[in-house]
């Protein structure tokens, strides 16, 4: 099958959109798949099959509850929610990202002046 | 609240649904997801059959998936599992132990039971020595008559106490008297002539018993002319001297003892010469003994003008 790969996630990203998104409310998984897609403007092209797995370890660390509903179409369809242990995770986790990708991006705007100065010493 | 129990001990969440309820609800939540998918596409103007290979396109391998959400959802129960092996190997290695250590404790009681039922068995034997724990009455002809304490252990005849007593003549009459039912009665009645007779006096002497020894006045001996010779002892012993050995009488050193009224110390160095046809001494017994009976093979039958010498143990010889 020649199908184009989507790039490959950072490992607990996954986790971490899924939190986010369920932090605006309770959802199934194709919800938050859509969603996903939506919010990272289709650049994120996460496989949706993958996004179950993560959701079911999250639920059973107790970062989500679920519980079957009947969705828009009528159907039920299994629900996610946040629980507070979940809150607290995406809180801890919002954080760490935002200081790895701090710190991606010094080191990653620091390497220009590093070319120069290997230039310079050759 | 369950799930702050299972945060506090670390403990995954119990799963009450069983293994085809978790994989019917995974089945479920993953077809409403293709379903979904597939309505998408068609409602953007798609036939059903792409709609249904993009859906399944864009969802991955539903196998794949399916199987790692089973063994997310099962993963408490294989580790349930293991612990319940764990636990049942601790348990019955804890069974093993308790059982080693109560078959070892019941072999310890039982040969602390049998030590004491052989310290009751002893104390047992004690009390019937103990029973035997007694005083006898020698009177009459003797050298020494009084009271004498029966020992505890070994054998105490009538010859003992004659011996322990000393009899003053070389023939008497000995009569032992015992309690019988309360009342005194004649028990044994015996006439020695020759004092190694006194071997036959075997009577075993219980408490309360009463010895009378008589003297046998103008006893005629019956060979009294028939006598071999003299053997000679001396030393520690009650009344050395010369004693006639009769023709037939096979006197022994221990009996010549006996016949000399005992030994006056215990434990002697008993020496008995023996002159040979040159009249050079030899010695033919030389042993340490506590008492007349502990001779054994050195309790040689004497000769005529054999010498038995008896020093007390560290007395010069």
């Amino acid at each position: 099958m020649a199908r184009k790969k989507p790039p490959e996630l950072l490992p607990g990203t996954l986790d971490l959109m899924i939190l986010k998104t369920l932090a605006v409310g309770p959802n199934h998984g194709y919800g938050i798949a859509r969603r996903i897609k939506q919010t990272s403007d289709d650049v994120l092209h996460v496989e949706e099959g993958s996004l179950y797995p993560a959701l079911h370890r999250l639920a059973k660390r107790g970062c989500l509850d679920s519980e079957w509903r009947s969705s828009e179409s009528n159907r039920r369809a299994k629900y996610y929610r946040l629980t507070r242990k979940g809150r607290t995770k995406l809180k801890a986790q919002t954080r760490n990202w935002a200081q790895l990708t701090t710190a991606i991006d010094k080191v990653l705007s620091a390497r220009t002046a590093g070319k120069a100065a290997t230039k310079g010493w050759a | 609240m369950s799930e702050s129990a299972s945060l506090r001990f670390g403990l995954p969440r119990f799963d009450p649904r069983d293994d085809q309820q978790i994989e019917a609800e995974i089945d479920d939540e993953l077809t409403f997801h293709i379903e979904q998918a597939t309505r998408e596409f068609v409602e953007a103007g798609q036939s059903d059959d792409d709609a249904k290979v993009n859906a399944l396109a864009r969802f991955g391998d539903v196998d794949q998936v399916k199987a790692q959400c089973k063994r997310i959802a099962l993963e408490e129960r294989i580790m349930l599992q293991r612990i319940n092996l764990v636990l049942m190997i601790v348990v019955l290695l804890a069974v093993a132990f308790v059982s080693v250590q109560m078959y070892v404790t019941q072999k310890h009681n039982t040969l602390a039971l049998q030590a004491i039922v052989a310290d009751l068995a002893g104390m047992k034997v004690a009390a019937t020595q103990a029973s035997r724990d007694g005083k006898v009455t020698i009177l009459g002809a003797v050298s020494r008559p009084g009271l004498y304490p029966i020992p505890k252990v070994g054998d105490y005849t009538l010859a003992d106490v004659l011996v322990d007593a000393g009899p003053s003549d070389r023939a008497f009459e000995v009569k032992l008297f015992r309690r019988v039912h309360g009342e005194r009665t004649l028990f044994a009645q015996e006439t020695i002539s020759m004092l190694h007779e006194m071997d036959r006096l075997k009577e075993q002497i219980v408490d309360g018993d009463r010895v009378v020894v008589a003297p046998v006045l103008n006893y005629q001996p019956a060979q009294s002319t028939s006598h071999m010779g003299f053997v000679y002892v001396d030393g520690s012993i009650l009344r050395p001297g010369a004693y006639a050995l009769q023709a037939g009488g096979n006197m022994t050193v221990s009996m010549l003892i006996k016949a000399a009224g005992g030994l006056k110390h215990s434990p002697v160095q008993v020496q008995v010469t023996r002159f040979d046809e040159t009249g050079n001494p030899q010695m033919i017994v030389d042993s340490l003994i506590n008492r007349a009976s502990d001779l054994n093979q050195s309790d040689v039958l004497l000769q005529p003008d054999d010498h038995v010498i008896l020093s007390a143990a560290g007395e010069p010889k």
